[in-house]
């Protein structure tokens, strides 16, 4: 359905994106993540039509995004990071104004509006002013506006950045239901892992513009099943500790924070006896030890060096 | 979606009570307190930019009148010499040449334009005052005052525009000549009683449907067409607030078209500084007693004044969108309507500073739309109107081509 083929931008000097490759089947839920400053909101808005690649193709449902503007934009439907609402107009205000932008009127206009805001649960409190709205019903309304000419191509960029724990979970819950339901196509974007964890088949990971890997959750995290995963907890600060651990051969990565240091190390060395025989030769003593079964978080540090809201 | 975007616009305004305060509260506290302050103050003669524009016209030549008077001295008992001396005199006390001697004087310093007519009648609405001398005026006035004879009939004066200037030029004259007289004729028969006055009351009518322009109708206009500014202003900033929240960019993937968004801008600026002009005129109305004497063309100034402010909104959104901040009509709100407003004459009278100064602000829209609304308010009619309403229309187009080509149309916002 959706094809993004060899895609660069460039903003004067800065590559945002560079020799992007990607696609995505009708019905899927695809996922693109990576930390902030990643060029991710950028190759959103280069298949949003909103920005022209300064190099490559993108092509939705067959046409193209350089030729067939028009077209794109009626198939997707767009939910920006920013909060794209007027703040001093009720929810319903809202809709029936973008609503009458995608060309709606009269009972289907007054339909629509009320189906999405039943579906992002907001029929409650259509004629408040969204400047009254907390974050996350704000980011739920900036969702039901993408919805209303019923897209086939849903785009998220960062959908819950800043909002509580239960506005995430439904906004997690409306995604999963509109692909489930209505086989809704949607690119995911987050710098959340869990989140695209939770909901995606596919994920891009992308980093300083590129994607550096690809594939399902399985197959990302089959990158790390030749290693060992271990965390443990000190009693001081790990990183002197760690110093020492480097110039272990088969330890392939550290990671340090705080009292705690995240150690990867080549599938059934012993790594942990190692560790174990240098805290005691430190001095120090540990209080917990972790054995775990790798995340895209690890994935993403694996490839990286860095975690993603590093 | 013209009409959705202008209903956004309308109801975002209304939600706004700090900008409901400036567009609206603020004029009409301007008014009402520069009105009543500089109510005594103010002569409507400062009320134009224009000069007083004057005329003098006296049905019969001075020398034809001259004639007349010897032949009629000429069979009065009167000694060969003394009238000669009265000829002489007469030259001297010629009452329409003094005045347009005196009116000369003026227009020296910059005060008047003066005309003079002899033998016939001058086109009356193109000035503000026409003295009018009948045929025998001269011959009556010097009967009067040499030989002690009937009055004259009283010249007729009569004020279109600056009457209150042309009712004092009238009065100081003929008082100046009364005394003159006196002196005449106190060195022509030493020890007589004095004469009467040639003319104590002056006449001056004015005509039909013009009036006199109050301080309460100088600041209506002059608040209204600087206060309609900053409804140009506040789209700006709503535009420039639709840009950083993406509302712009949602649009844009709506399908809306970028020049139905700078329509829809446009637009609400001519709805809404309609409204508000016919607010700020009404409470003027109402309050003050302005009078705008012709509603027709009232209607046509607010509405070129409208069409102004529509192109300057798109104007401003347009460069906020191009330097990508909203600093564009931040400077015009502060600085750019100040000065506009200073030069067009909201304030004072400029003219009262520099003649080229209030020439330049009669060439601003906001100068052109200020001074027709007070040739409207002194009873002018279309063919005075018109011609100033060309710099409205020339810059209501000069903006919203400007704005056509200053917004950004490669969409990397
Ligand atoms: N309009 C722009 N002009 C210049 N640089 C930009 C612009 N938009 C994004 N960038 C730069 O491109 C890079 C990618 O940004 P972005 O796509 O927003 O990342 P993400 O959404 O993954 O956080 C960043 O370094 C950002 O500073
Ligand atoms: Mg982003």
């Amino acid at each position: 359905m959706l094809e993004v083929i060899d895609v660069s931008k460039s903003f004067k000097e800065r590559t945002a994106v560079s020799h992007v490759n990607f696609f995505i089947e009708k019905g899927e839920v695809v996922g693109l993540l990576g930390p902030n400053g990643a060029g991710k909101s950028t190759t959103i808005s280069m298949i949003s039509s909103l920005v022209a690649p300064s190099a490559g193709e993108i092509f939705l449902g067959g046409y193209s995004v350089k030729k067939d503007r028009t077209s794109i934009r009626r198939m997707i439907g767009v939910v920006p990071q920013e909060i794209a609402l007027f703040q001093d107009l009720t929810a319903q205000e809202n809709l029936r104004f973008f609503g009458r932008a995608y060309k709606l009127k009269g009972n289907e206009l007054q339909e629509r509006v009320e189906h999405v805001l039943e579906i992002v649960g907001l029929s409650e409190r259509a004629d408040e002013f969204v400047k009254t709205y907390s974050g996350g019903m704000k980011r739920r309304l900036n969702i039901a506006v993408a919805l209303l000419h019923e897209p086939e191509l849903l785009i998220m960029d960062e959908p819950t950045v800043g909002i509580d724990p239960q506005s995430r979970s439904y906004i997690l819950e409306t995604v999963r239901e509109l692909n489930r339901t209505k086989n809704m196509t949607i690119i995911y974007t987050s710098h959340y892992m869990e989140e695209v964890e939770y909901l995606c088949d596919r994920i891009y990971i992308m980093d300083h513009g590129e994607i550096i890997a690809a594939g399902s959750k399985k197959e990302l995290k089959a990158m790390l099943m030749e290693e060992d995963s271990v965390v443990v907890t000190l009693s001081e600060p790990a990183e002197k500790f760690a110093e020492k651990l480097r110039e272990n051969p088969a330890i392939t990565h550290i990671h340090t924070s705080g009292e705690e240091a995240m150690i990867r190390a080549v599938k059934d060395t012993p790594v942990l006896e190692s560790v174990i025989q240098l805290t005691r030769a430190a001095g120090v003593d540990i209080k917990s030890v972790e054995v775990r079964s790798p995340s895209l978080e690890d994935v993403f540090l694996h490839l990286t060096g860095r975690t993603l809201r590093q | 979606m013209f009409k959705t975007m202008l209903g956004k616009e309308v109801k975002q305004l209304l939600r706004e009570r700090s900008e409901l305060l400036t567009l609206l509260i603020m004029p009409v506290i301007l008014i009402t307190i520069l009105g009543s302050a500089l109510q005594n103050m103010m002569s409507p003669g400062s009320a134009g930019t224009d000069k007083v524009t004057t005329a003098v016209v006296s049905e019969t030549s001075q020398e034809e009148e001259l004639n007349n008077f010897a032949d009629y001295i000429a069979n009065q008992e009167i000694p060969e010499e003394e009238r000669e001396t009265l000829i002489e005199e007469a030259v001297n006390v010629s009452v329409p040449e003094l005045l347009t001697e005196t009116l000369n004087a003026l227009a020296d310093d910059g005060f008047l334009v003066v005309s003079e007519y002899a033998g016939g009648a001058a086109e009356k609405d193109n000035y503000d005052g026409v003295w009018h001398f009948e045929a025998d005026y001269r011959e009556q006035a010097w009967k009067q005052m040499f030989l002690g004879e009937e009055r004259p009939e009283p010249a007729e004066v009569e004020a279109s525009g600056q009457t209150a200037v042309i009712e004092g030029v009238s009065d100081a004259f003929f008082n100046e000549l009364n005394w003159q007289k006196e002196a005449t004729y106190l060195a022509l028969a030493e020890g007589e009683a004095l004469p009467e006055p040639i003319q104590t009351e002056v006449n001056v009518e004015q005509l039909d449907n013009r009036s006199v322009i109050t301080s309460f109708d100088y600041y209506t206009a002059g608040m209204a067409v600087m206060f309609v500014l900053y409804t140009a202003t506040f789209l700006a900033t709503t535009a420039h607030t639709e840009r950083k929240s993406h509302v712009y960019h949602r649009l844009l993937t709506s399908n809306v078209p970028m020049w139905m968004y700078l329509a829809g801008k446009g637009g609400a600026g001519v709805l809404l500084s309609l409204l508000q002009l016919s607010l700020i005129f009404t409470f003027s109305s109402l309050v003050f007693d302005v009078s705008f004497q012709n509603l027709g063309l009232t209607a046509v100034i607010a509405g070129g004044l409208a069409l102004t402010v529509g192109s300057l909104s798109m104007l401003l959104t347009a460069v906020n969108y191009r330097i990508r901040n909203e600093q564009a009509s931040a400077l015009f709100a502060s600085v750019g309507v100040t000065i506009l407003a200073f030069l067009g004459g909201s304030f004072f009278n400029v003219s009262q500073l520099s003649e080229t100064v209030a020439t330049i602000g009669r060439i601003l829209p906001n100068g052109a739309a200020m001074q027709s609304l007070l040739a409207v308010m002194g009873g002018a009619g279309s063919e005075l109107i018109y011609p100033m309403l060309l710099s409205i229309i020339v810059f209501s187009v000069l903006f919203a081509g400007a704005a056509l080509l200053v917004f950004p149309r490669k969409e990397d916002l």
